[in-house]
């Protein structure tokens, strides 16, 4: 095989995936209850976007207090009620969406870049490198993540950068032993490519030629661990360990309303509920997702 | 056989290398803390003598390499070391709290295992199908909420509203719990023979254990449908519904089995998460257990704790692997082992 | 077969759901169930002190005197007398005090406990520290205990509700080797009214009342025991008040307080606290040094407001000491809530026009500081300060306050006195050699105050005393070391069965159990 024939091996290959991928946007499309998902995360982000501009009292996220409407039940001025220092909670609540996605984002993205760098690595180089990473990600899984994630977050200091920090690195396993999995799987294949190839140095087949295959399958986690990452920050954030006041956080606004409750239950109530959409439309999507790109998850 | 004992063996042994990692894990996040530990025990009035004086009892003016051999030395020995903060041995506080959270777990996973089980085989038989689709909507509904949150609400109606269900605690104040066997509960109750303390006992799990048990249920769910449509479509399945044997029994006796078989990994590795969802619900229903105590210790960076309880979940996590690998094999015979 | 079995299971199925909802709670009639918001994590006299430790180690053991509503009395002592110069105190005890495996409470064993405390130097020896050594203490005979101070402690007296009693045979036999620690944490040596029943770690715990108390009890009729149920949550608390399952309430939120009000044969019992809340301004920091930048801070705090923001009934501070408490100065010129004024004050400083941010450091997750956090934070927003809100864990804030340098800027800090003097709060807070702790975050240095506080304990004569503590109080206003913030009431809800109860401000927050018994509760 010369180089020229393979690389017309892999854009046929790539046009397999081309056409599975356009498969994959019809089921998807034929599956109403991830439309469903999607139409409620859109809206969820255009809210993230406009809210500044649009809700009620925005300056009640950013450091307003109102002595006079401490703990209103929800009404017209106010949808949701107001809070222990009489701040809308609709307006904080939709103030806070932005963070809650940017939050979950940072988590899976940061998560996912380790566990890949080092799964691949691992699956890739084998032996002894192999075997030293997966150890190292045994210890990791061998703990719940979110106990590992309230330690590491209280040792780092309390703060919402602190929680994607501690949440991350307790994350990251994951990622890393499904990579390696499909990398070993991979690897195979492509070294014959490799062989065959002229001066195709270990980072460009790892890149060039494994992991673009491997793909499907972290897109899928990255999916249904993002509403995992939501809930898990906004645990830590219940906890007491979360964003720095006045920032509307959902895990701490629950929190706050906790003292509240039942009888001042608007407090905690509505947060949860936004927890939950944002949670719910995702692992909607997640579901249609991982039916697309995992086709024998569901027939 | 004996390749089988090997296995075990071995994977009983790779623990050690995991423990020891995890020690020096835990013990290294111990010690990135920038407070002052010891202003924790000093209380609130203390002097620098004072503090000085702790530092020393506490062995906290040693080189890190000196404390962390003497922490591990002291693990086995059965010396967790000491609550900064409470004073109490931590060893003595993991084992009142522990019972409690294997208690909780348990319950949880039960009650997922059973409720996923009718929701999968449903969803299979009736794939593609209005109860298909409603089961994947309940698992994925439940799912998606904050445990915290939901076990408020649970608490909210089942308990004050509709009062059916004690709001807290593991058991009525004046009810004194059964002499300790296991410490659950429940299982020392029966073992006792006491069934009005096993009844309310119960009557305390339930809530908090099926709001736990909403962790697991979407997965279970999942893999239940799936193995369940794997198996009916198996040739024999195929052929002793050819035959015209009636559909229960075919289901009942040949299908259900395989997948259950099948979904028992999943339900162990649901087991770590549940059991680490309990941290929340735990602090919700006031129950005794390992979250209660690692939240109030994360709080107060009280980190002797914090490093005994992850080291027992890390016990717990990886003990639950192997002995799911074990019930695998002796339920699946066809299963071998490297 | 198959049937058979089914119906087996379904008649136990049936029988367990029977058991389960007909289990209903049984009520013991003179036992009091009390709902803590704090775990007892510790027993041992020498290592453990705090509001539901100390309730504890007042029923588990006896102390020379005990704070009885605002009264310091005699318990153990009969008798008393002190040197002139307040440094050599004498006691005779009262004969037939026994422990509670009967053998005599002795000089002894006084001695033997203030020993202990001392060299195990745990939390409730800060208030001997420096006053006191292993000589101090010496039995005169079987009923006579001498403490021959190291410097002169007018307060003495004051301290010794603290001093409790350890029965030493019993200390010595689990003596091991960290005297007597492991064993005391959790188990009980004393001569208290109650002992111990069930022990349940983070969960509850029972006192029984000891047989033939020998001090006897207050009032005729007493508690066959009581429960100290952990009840983390104030919504917990209100509920199992109001559903019968628990007597007192030891925490009930603000926003609760009608409720359990309005709730038949419950009642709620308020009183004026000392437990101060101060904003400590770092007086050694980079912008709070400015005496005038302390004057703008103070005044664009919200005062009026807070008693309406916070969750618990709070009185405003009218100064460094409370009204109610010893000590209080009248007539004091603090700060009131003015914007002009503190903008007035901040064209003094080195940044007229603000521009500025100035951290605000408070425990996480503790809403009582986040709130007039908040509210200062929209009072400096006005004078363009930024207040930067830094929750933290309490052990990180004691730490912050070790040295001037890691000083926040501005802190939150309760205080409780530790006796009814004007030393117990006056001396650690504004006295230069206290420094390091965190009641002193404010790092304020005055050789005037600390000249004035220094020879105010060691006076004999009270009236003596409050002239200078007045002196010392007016400077400290004149400073502006702190900003001064309120009082909480003590706030405690009750069965109205539950009788004999006294507010006492040495323990805002709880009760005196052996004075207590009840009437009529089912």
């Amino acid at each position: 095989m010369s180089k020229k024939q393979s690389r017309s091996l892999s854009s046929a290959r790539n046009q397999l995936r081309w056409e599975g991928l356009q498969r994959g946007i019809y089921r998807f499309r034929n599956n109403a209850l991830s439309m469903v998902g999607l139409a409620i995360l859109s809206l969820v982000l255009v809210v993230a976007i406009i809210a500044p501009f649009v809700v009620p009292y925005p300056e009640d996220a950013t450091g307003a207090t109102h002595v006079m409407e401490r703990l209103q039940p929800p009404s017209k001025a106010h949808f949701f009620g107001t809070d222990k220092v009489g701040r809308d909670i609709f307006s904080r609540v939709l103030m806070g969406t932005g963070l809650a996605l940017q939050v979950g984002t940072t988590i899976i993205l940061m998560a996912a870049t380790i566990g890949i760098t080092l799964g691949s690595i691992a699956g890739y180089f084998g032996r002894r490198v192999d075997d030293l990473i997966m150890r190292i990600t045994d210890i990791f899984l061998a703990v719940p993540a979110l106990v590992l994630a309230i330690a590491v977050t209280a040792a780092l200091g309390k703060g919402i950068t602190n929680v994607m920090i501690g949440i991350s690195l307790v994350w990251w396993p994951g990622f890393a032993r499904l990579t390696r999995s499909l990398v070993i799987s991979l690897k195979e294949e492509a070294f014959v490519e490799a062989a065959n190839g002229i001066g195709a140095t270990h980072f460009r087949i790892l890149f060039r030629h494994i992991l673009p295959n491997a793909v499907s399958p972290i897109i899928v986690k990255m999916s249904t661990d993002f509403g995992f990452a939501v809930l898990t920050a906004a645990a830590l954030g219940f906890i007491g360990l979360g964003a720095q006041p006045p920032t509307p956080e959902w895990g701490a606004m629950i929190n706050d309303g906790r003292a509240y409750f039942p009888s001042e239950w608007w407090v905690a109530v509505f947060p949860g509920l936004a927890i939950f959409l944002v949670v719910f439309s995702w692992n909607l999507l997640g579901d249609g997702i991982r039916d697309v790109l995992d086709p024998r998850s569901r027939r | 056989m004996n390749l089988k004992a090997g296995y075990f063996i071995r994977r009983v042994l790779l623990l050690i290398p995991l423990l020891v990692g995890l020690s020096i894990l835990t013990f290294s996040i111990s010690r990135v803390v920038p407070g002052d530990p010891v202003g924790l025990a000093a209380g609130p009035q203390a002097t620098p003598e004072i503090k000085a004086a702790l530092r020393k009892e506490f062995g906290l003016d040693q080189s890190l390499p000196v404390q962390y051999y003497k922490y591990v030395s002291g693990l086995f020995k059965g010396d967790w070391g000491q609550s900064l903060y409470s004073r109490r041995d931590v060893a003595d506080d993991l084992r009142a709290f522990f019972p409690a959270t294997l208690e909780l777990t348990l319950a949880a996973v039960f009650i997922a295992a059973v409720l996923g089980t009718i929701l999968g085989v449903f969803a299979a038989l009736y794939q593609n199908r209005i109860p298909d689709h409603l089961s994947r909507i309940i698992v994925l509904f439940f799912v998606s909420f904050p445990q915290f949150w939901l076990a408020m609400i649970f608490q909210l109606i089942f308990g004050l509203m509709l009062d059916w269900f004690p709001i807290s605690k593991r058991l009525d104040v004046l009810t004194p719990p059964p002499e300790r066997i296991t410490g659950m509960y429940t299982v020392d109750s029966l073992l006792r023979g006491d069934l009005e303390t096993f009844g309310a006992s119960v009557k305390h799990l339930f809530i908090p254990a099926l709001v736990l048990s909403f962790g697991a249920l979407a997965s279970i769910t999942r893999i239940t449908r799936a193995n369940m449509l794997e198996a009916l479509d198996k040739d024999f399945v195929k052929m002793e519904r050819a035959v015209g044997l009636p559909e229960k029994l075919v289901i009942g006796k040949y299908v259900l089995r395989t997948v259950f078989i099948a979904t028992l990994t999943v339900i162990s590795l649901e087991f770590g998460w549940l059991m680490a969802g309990a941290v929340l619900v735990e602090t919700i229903f006031d129950w005794p257990g390992l979250g209660l105590y690692i939240v109030e210790s994360s709080l107060r960076l009280d980190f002797q704790p914090i490093m005994g309880i992850t080291i027992i979940y890390g016990i717990v996590f990886s003990t639950v692997n192997i002995v799911t690998d074990l019930l695998y094999g002796l339920l699946d015979p066809r299963i071998r082992y490297e | 077969m198959f049937y058979g079995f089914k119906a087996t299971s379904r008649l136990v199925l049936v029988a367990i759901a029977a058991v389960i909802f007909f289990a209903a709670p049984v009520h013991a009639s003179n036992i009091l169930l009390y709902g803590g918001n704090q775990d007892i994590d510790n027993i041992d006299p020498a290592t453990g002190e705090n509001y539901s430790i100390n309730a504890a180690l007042r029923s588990l053991y006896d102390a020379l005197f005990i704070n009885r509503g605002a009264r310091v009395e005699p318990h153990l002592v009969q008798s008393w007398e002190a040197s002139d110069d307040s440094s050599v105190w004498t006691f005779k005890l009262k004969s037939g005090a026994v422990f509670h495996d009967g053998s005599p409470v002795t000089a002894d064993a006084v001695v033997y406990s203030f020993n202990r405390i001392l060299e195990i130097s745990g939390p409730p020896s800060w208030r001997w520290a420096g006053i006191a050594d292993a000589n101090t203490a010496q039995a005169l005979d079987d009923h006579t205990v001498r403490f021959t101070l190291t410097q002169p402690f007018a307060p003495f007296i004051g301290t010794l509700p603290q001093l409790f009693v350890v029965n030493p045979a019993v200390v010595e036999a689990n003596r091991g080797d960290d005297f007597g620690q492991s064993y005391l944490k959790g188990t009980s040596a004393g001569s208290g009214p109650f002992t111990q029943g069930r022990w349940e770690i983070g969960n509850l715990y029972e006192f029984k009342a000891a047989p033939d108390y020998w001090a006897g009890w207050r009032n005729g009729s007493h508690l066959d025991g009581f429960m100290w149920i952990i009840q983390r949550d104030a919504a917990t608390q209100k509920n199992s008040l109001l559903a019968g399952e628990t007597h007192i309430a030891d925490t009930i939120a603000g926003s609760d307080r009608d409720d359990v009000e309005d709730a038949a044969g419950k009642v709620v019992y308020i009183n004026d606290g000392s437990m101060a809340n101060t904003l400590k301004m770092n007086n050694q920091g980079k912008y709070t040094s400015d005496i005038n930048l302390r004057k703008a801070v103070a005044h664009a705090m919200n005062y009026a407001a807070l008693p309406a923001m916070q969750d618990i009934p709070v009185t405003v501070l009218p100064g460094p000491t409370a009204a109610n408490f010893i000590g209080y100065v009248e007539g004091l010129d603090i700060p009131t809530y003015d914007i002009d004024k503190a903008r007035e004050y901040l064209s003094k400083t080195p940044w007229p026009d603000g521009g500025i941010s100035l951290d605000y450091v408070y425990v996480t997750d503790f809403p009582r500081e986040e709130v007039p956090g908040l509210m200062l934070l929209e009072g400096l927003s006005k004078i363009n300060i930024t207040l930067n809100m830094v929750p933290m864990l309490w052990p990180d804030m004691v730490a912050s306050c070790a040295t001037p340098e890691t000083g926040p800027d501005l802190i939150n800090i309760y205080t409780l006195p530790g006796y009814s003097d004007p030393d117990a709060h006056l001396y650690n807070q504004y006295h230069s050699s206290q420094w390091g702790s965190f009641n002193s975050c404010s790092f304020y240095k005055n050789d005037k105050v600390d000249d004035l506080l220094s020879r105010a304990r060691a006076l004999p004569d009270l009236d003596a005393r409050l002239a200078l503590y007045a002196d010392a109080q007016r400077q400290i206003a004149a400073d502006q070391t702190s900003v001064w913030m309120y009082t909480e009431d003590a706030m405690i809800g009750m069965d109205e069965c539950v009788k004999g109860y006294e507010f006492s401000p040495m323990y805002p927050i709880t009760v005196l159990f052996q004075d207590l018994y009840m009437e009529g509760c089912n």
